[in-house]
This record gives C-alpha cells, structure tokens and sequence, in this order.
C-alpha cells in the first residue's frame, strides 16, 4: 500500500463549508492496519475505525486493543478526527440496533463509525 | 397469423413457395378461398382451403418497400390509391396475399376466462428490484459496514428489497432507502411521514444509509430537525391508481355481448 493510501482527506466541515473542496490530510499512524478489500473484517480483538469520506466511502483502520502503543495511536486519531468534525458513533453489531455518540475514545469498542453529520443536510 | 411476408418492387415476385402478383384492378376474392393471378394474362388459378382468408396488405408506397399491415378483406372493402412520382402517375396498384386467421373465441369462452381470472389467487409480488452488486469499491465497503452493523438476516433483506427498517425508540418505524430516497415513516403501520436527510458530496448510496440509520436511532430529534418533510399524499395517490378497477361482471357481459 503506498503513503497516499495512509492518508484520509477530512472535508473540512467548518460552518459555511459544506460543500467546500477545501480537506485536511490526516495521516494514518504506521502501527495501524488499513482493511482495503471490502470483504476484510477485523480479526477478534481488533476495534475498528470506519471512516466515512467521499474518496473512499469507507476507509477502515484497526487497532490491536493489547497493544498499548496502538491504543495510544488510535486514540490520538480519534481526537484528531473528533477535532474535525467527524462525529463517532458506538455501533452494536450483528443487529444490536444501538449506536451512541462516544464522548472519550474506548479502547474496547469494536466498530466505531465516524459520520460527516455537518454534511448532512435535508433534500 | 401471417405466414409469409411480401416484400418486392412491382411486378411479380416470388416469396418462398408462394407467389404475389400486383394487380392494376380489384381482384374478386372469396372468403375460403385464395390464390394469385397473373398481372400479365390476367389469369387466375384459385385454391380452396376452409381456414384460409384472403387478406389485403397496404399498398405498396415505393418500389422497394417491405409491407406491413395485412387486413382482412373478406367485406371486400378495397381501396384504390395512385401514387403519384416526378414524372408519372403509378398505376393502381393492389396486392394480394393471404394469412390463417385463428378463430374468435365465442362469447362463451371470454366470459369464462374473466370469470377464471377472478377465481385465481391473488399472487402479489413485489414491484422492487434487488440490489445488483455494485462495481464501486466505496459502495462494497459501505455494504459491509452496513452487513456488520445489521446483522446477517437483515443484511439479506436489505439486498432483496433495497431498505431496512429500525424502530426509533419514540415508536416510530423508519424505512429508510438507499442514496437520496425518502425515509418513510409509519406509526402502527399506517404512514405519517416522508423525510428526506442527504449527505451531500460524492457518497456511496449505502453511506447515506448508514448515516440515517445511526441518526435514527441515536438521535431521532436531530434527524427530524435536519430532514424536509414531504407531502405523503403523493405515495396514497399513487398507490391508489395502480389498482385495478374491478367491473362488475354482469357489466362485462352486457359489454361483450354488445360487441359481438
């Protein structure tokens, strides 16, 4: 996978930018591991980020939960994606039907799903 | 049920083992009967056959033009037509063919079929596609997230009729679809609302989903705040018009009986 891969483009979701071109890079940490091929699940005891952006509908980073310095680096990741404006919802999976905003990072969770809710709009 | 097609330039042609001519003047025919005569000679050899009828095609317009319309000509009710080029007026021309006619079903078997169709069972089958695999990478991706999320079950009715249904925890039921759709909302099974919340920029459809889905069921306020309502007599509308309107069948007798 090449460095331009390891990098996820953040609209920038500033009031008054919605539909603005304007992105931030933000760089995946190396420890992580991207899940590229649709049909990729974390393996158990593995959370997952999904990410959701225009250019890869889905990027999907995962972290070992008993790895401390991958838990450290998906944290700072969380914050950074937290930071612009990505808000993370909790998932229950397999038909759980709950879903709740995370206020901290949670090492344990399984599936976290970052949405654009400043690009959603009524149409 | 035409047999053979006629397709020629004026004169005489022949169309497998059948031969046409064009005549310059109506050729008298017979119901059970048909053949050809010679544009020549004039010379008729007629065949005889209880099920054949004389039929007529339109006149020819150019001197290669296929015919298409037969009609049956048994009332004798034939037309004469010129056909006017640069220089010279086409003669008359007529053209003689012949077909099968299949038989009217009598009044008798009409009736009864109506009255058979009525007796079946009512098989209602859906009128939504399924979901056909995408070859956008982004929407694969989205479709596993959602499959994860939902669960196996609902990921496979999801994939057939291309919606899921969750319960907000206000009762309501949100249908909600892919891509820009509308979000219908039911209470009790009757519906009340049509909301609409997109993401804008370029998503895969699923994403929108997942989007509303989460929304719904975490916030169901925000998603009523951000959504446009829609008017939901539309849908009512519209459904009302597709179904049939059902005669009575003693109404449909009088009409048929009418027309025959």
């Amino acid at each position: 996978m090449n460095a331009l891969d390891r990098e996820i483009d953040v609209t920038l979701l500033r009031a008054g930018n919605k539909s603005s071109k304007l992105s931030k890079k933000i760089k995946i940490p190396d420890s992580l591991t991207i899940l590229d091929q649709p049909n990729q699940r974390p393996a158990k005891g593995f959370g997952c980020f999904r990410i959701m952006t225009p250019k890869d509908g889905d990027k999907r980073v995962v972290w070992d939960s008993r790895d401390f310095s991958q838990i450290s680096e998906a944290r700072d990741m969380f914050n950074n994606l937290v930071a612009q404006g990505l808000v993370p919802y909790c998932v229950g999976l397999n038909g759980r039907n709950s879903s709740e905003v995370m206020v901290e990072f949670d090492p344990y969770a399984e599936e976290v799903i970052f949405l654009p809710i400043a690009m959603a709009v009524g149409g | 049920m035409i047999r053979n097609e006629y397709s020629y330039s004026t004169g005489c042609s022949i169309v497998d083992e059948f031969e046409f001519t064009i005549y310059s003047s109506p050729a008298t025919c017979s119901t059970d009967s048909w053949g050809f005569v010679d544009y020549n000679t004039g010379t008729a050899t007629p065949k005889t056959s209880g099920n054949w009828r004389v039929v007529r095609k339109t006149p020819i317009r150019t001197a290669s033009i296929l015919h298409e319309e037969w009609s049956d000509c048994t009332s004798g009710n034939w037309k004469r037509v010129v056909y006017p080029t640069a220089a010279t007026c086409q003669p008359y021309e007529w053209s003689f063919g012949y077909g099968y006619s299949v038989p009217k079903p009598s009044l008798k078997d009409r009736f009864s079929k109506i009255i058979q169709s009525r007796c079946a069972p009512n098989i209602i089958t859906s009128k939504r596609k399924p979901l056909l695999i995408s070859k956008d990478i982004r929407e694969e991706r989205a479709r596993e997230t959602l499959r994860r999320v939902i669960g196996e079950e609902k990921f496979i009715n999801f994939l057939k009729h291309g919606f899921i249904s969750v319960k907000a925890k206000s009762g309501l039921v949100y249908q909600i679809f892919t891509g820009g759709q509308f979000t219908s909302v039911f209470d009790h099974g009757k519906l009340v609302d049509r909301l609409c919340v997109v993401l804008t920029g370029d998503f895969p459809a699923t994403d929108s989903l997942i989007m509303r889905y989460l929304l719904i069921l975490n916030n169901e306020q925000q998603f009523r705040s951000l959504a446009i309502k829609h008017s939901i007599s539309i849908d009512y509308q519209s459904r009302k018009s597709q179904s049939e309107i059902i005669k009575p069948l003693s109404e449909i007798f009088r009409e048929l009986k009418k027309a025959s």
